[in-house]
């Protein structure tokens, strides 16, 4: 396998990856020769419908992929280390701590019978050496540093005593607690309302900036693409079809795929005049 | 007729809700209360027409149009069909109204049986209402898979064997099948990917033009509001604050939070200029209204009057109507002012 050398300003990159489902034996290949690059403080975007392989390429990096599916070829780069050849325990240390992943529905990945407090504790104390009472109080920074309110009363409340926006806030505010330089979104904001949905786009981009993180988020809505993101690498069945700059895509997208998920994008307005002349 | 002339007006309405509340008992910190999801509604809807209902989470629109479904029932106000209360005791005269008024869920994988086939789905509604005739139902469901663009050669799949807008092809056929006037359409591309979004909100306007019947939409995607809908009701915490045609409430909303609710949403271009026009904070609890105006404690522009006493609907112009008592603020200079992010 030939190694090529990571681009100084590139915090993850992505090489040739092509992985198949083992289906009984039959490999069928979902991801291929899948290859960008995230440059470091930066913030880009998978964009693809769904079945477009983003959500499995962002889990592969995290070496959270299901276990049927088996790299073929390629390799993903992070820094000095090439995530690909890692064994789970090396993974385990970059996981969470170095790389870390929000997912898609915030109250499904917060766990119903623990106070947010504890289950923010626990994380700090899987990863640090703590005493409880400072597992407590980095927790409670966590919080803060998501923009919740009344830290110390959230802290004791059980996720279904979160908004689905408020819930998100923990979700991220558990990836910050071990200071990750990257940060992975899966559909952050899908589910939530646009006035909320906007908040934490905000959220995140001020975040992104204030701690120097690298930032990827999955989506299908190209509108967030626009309003927040720096690249963008466009994905269908399984194939990188596009990558190229927020900017440009926008202005001069080259792959047709792209154009279509555009014009996909911006729905016709009914038109009601036409419409009243019939009634 | 006239271009001005609106559609509920040049045709009678088939529906009307007057005054529906519907209020809940639950227990908050210890304490019985009531919740008013939905308070004092009041709207018709025309044959063939769309009207939307828009506006966050915990605004009221899912209660208001499951009481449209006949699935909860008021605690106040009424619902008639045709002057008939809709809502009366009888299980036939209740059955009768089922057919009348449908709906399409949000998610299909939930409301669609795993184990029926695309036939038996299509099958049961009409039996109930229509008999057993064999060479009669196998034509209806024929006719059902063509109307929403579905190939004949699903007749024998499940659910599982079927896209993400097949089936919800699916659910808008197991709707048309007992030939409803109203279909209740709950979020009915929040399934489905954009490339697939718009195929489904065309068809939807085919068998609107086809069948004359009549949409009650619920969404929170205005892009999807925007296409469809003729009229839209914008609700906040139970109420209606705006209500008018479409395209007037959009390129000139009367109510602060309409403004904010279209100005939230991002627009297909790199870094669009953003709208200062942004509400504070969350939805409050429902157990918990504002006195005054419903929106005090997140309007941008506030006033002390705000707070005396809850604003009345009021109509700005023909049948576009808005509960704030400042709409001269909604252009005011400062508020105008336009950020780049």
């Amino acid at each position: 396998m030939t190694r090529t050398k990571l681009a100084a300003d590139d915090m993850l990159a992505v090489e040739g990856f092509s992985a198949s489902f083992d289906l009984k034996g039959e490999l069928r290949p979902v991801l291929k020769d899948v290859t960008f690059s995230l440059p470091s403080h930066s913030m880009s975007a998978i964009v693809g419908e769904s079945g477009s392989g983003k959500s499995l390429t962002a889990l592969s990096v995290l070496g959270l992929a299901p276990r049927r599916l088996v790299r073929t070829s390629g390799q993903i780069r992070y820094r000095d280390s090439v995530l690909t050849e890692l064994s789970e325990r090396e993974l385990r240390t970059v996981r969470g701590a170095r790389i870390a992943m929000v997912f898609q529905d915030a109250r499904a990945a917060l766990n119903p019978v623990f106070t947010v407090g504890h289950q923010l504790e626990a994380t700090v104390r899987a990863h640090q050496k703590v005493s409880r009472k400072q597992a407590k109080s980095l927790a409670a920074d966590a919080l803060a540093s998501v923009r919740i309110p009344d830290v110390s009363r959230r802290m004791e409340q059980y996720p279904h005593q979160f908004s689905g926006g408020m819930a998100q806030r923990v979700a991220l505010a558990q990836t910050l607690l071990c200071d990750p330089e990257l940060l992975l979104l899966d559909e952050p904001t899908t589910g939530l309302d646009v006035t909320i949905q906007a908040d934490v786009m905000d959220l995140i981009t001020t975040l992104g900036a204030e701690r120097h993180m690298t930032t990827c988020l999955i989506t299908h809505d190209l509108g967030l693409v626009g309003q927040y993101c720096d690249r963008v690498i466009v994905m269908k069945a399984g194939e990188v079809c596009e990558q190229t700059d927020a900017k440009t895509v926008f202005s001069t997208p080259t792959h047709p795929y792209t154009q279509l998920l555009l014009d996909a994008s911006e729905l016709k307005q009914r038109d009601t005049t036409e419409r009243r002349i019939i009634a | 007729m006239t271009v001005n002339a609106d559609i509920s007006r040049t045709r009678l309405p088939i529906m009307r809700v007057q005054n529906v509340t519907k209020t809940f008992s639950t227990i908050s910190a210890g304490r019985r209360t009531h919740l008013t999801a939905v308070d004092q509604l009041d709207f018709t809807i025309a044959a063939g027409e769309t009207i939307a209902l828009v506006g966050e989470s915990g605004s009221g629109k899912s209660t208001a149009a499951k009481c449209v479904a006949d699935l909860l029932a008021p605690t106040e106000g009424t619902i008639s069909m045709d002057g008939a209360p809709t809502i009366r005791p009888g299980r036939r005269a209740r059955r009768r109204d089922h057919r009348r008024v449908q709906l399409v869920f949000q998610d299909p994988n939930g409301s669609l049986d795993p184990r029926q086939t695309v036939r038996q789905v299509l099958e049961e509604p009409l039996r109930n209402f229509f008999g057993n005739n064999r060479g009669e139902l196998r034509r209806r469901v024929r006719e059902l898979l063509a109307d929403v663009e579905l190939d004949e050669s699903l007749l024998n799949r499940r659910p599982r064997e079927l896209s993400g807008g097949q089936k919800q092809r699916l659910g808008l056929a197991r709707a048309l099948a007992v030939e409803p006037e109203i279909i209740v359409l709950d979020e009915p591309t929040a399934s489905l990917d954009v490339s697939t979004r718009g195929q489904m909100l065309a068809l939807l306007e085919r068998v609107q033009r086809h069948t004359d019947v009549a949409y009650l939409l619920v969404s929170h995607d205005l892009a999807v509001v925007q296409s469809l809908a003729d009229r839209v009701l914008v609700m906040y915490l139970g109420s209606i604050i705006e209500s008018g045609p479409t395209d007037r409430v959009f390129t000139n909303p009367q109510h602060p939070y309409t403004k904010a609710l279209i100005e939230a949403a991002p627009k297909m271009e790199y870094r669009a200029l953003r709208s200062a026009w942004r509400l504070d904070g969350e939805i409050p609890s429902p157990t918990d209204r504002p006195s005054g105006c419903l929106l005090t404690n997140r309007c941008p522009v506030v006033q002390p009057d705000c707070h005396a006493q809850r604003p009345p609907l009021v109509a700005v112009d023909a049948d576009h109507l808005s509960a704030c008592i400042h709409p001269e603020l909604l252009s005011a200079p400062s508020m105008d002012a336009r950020t780049a992010s």
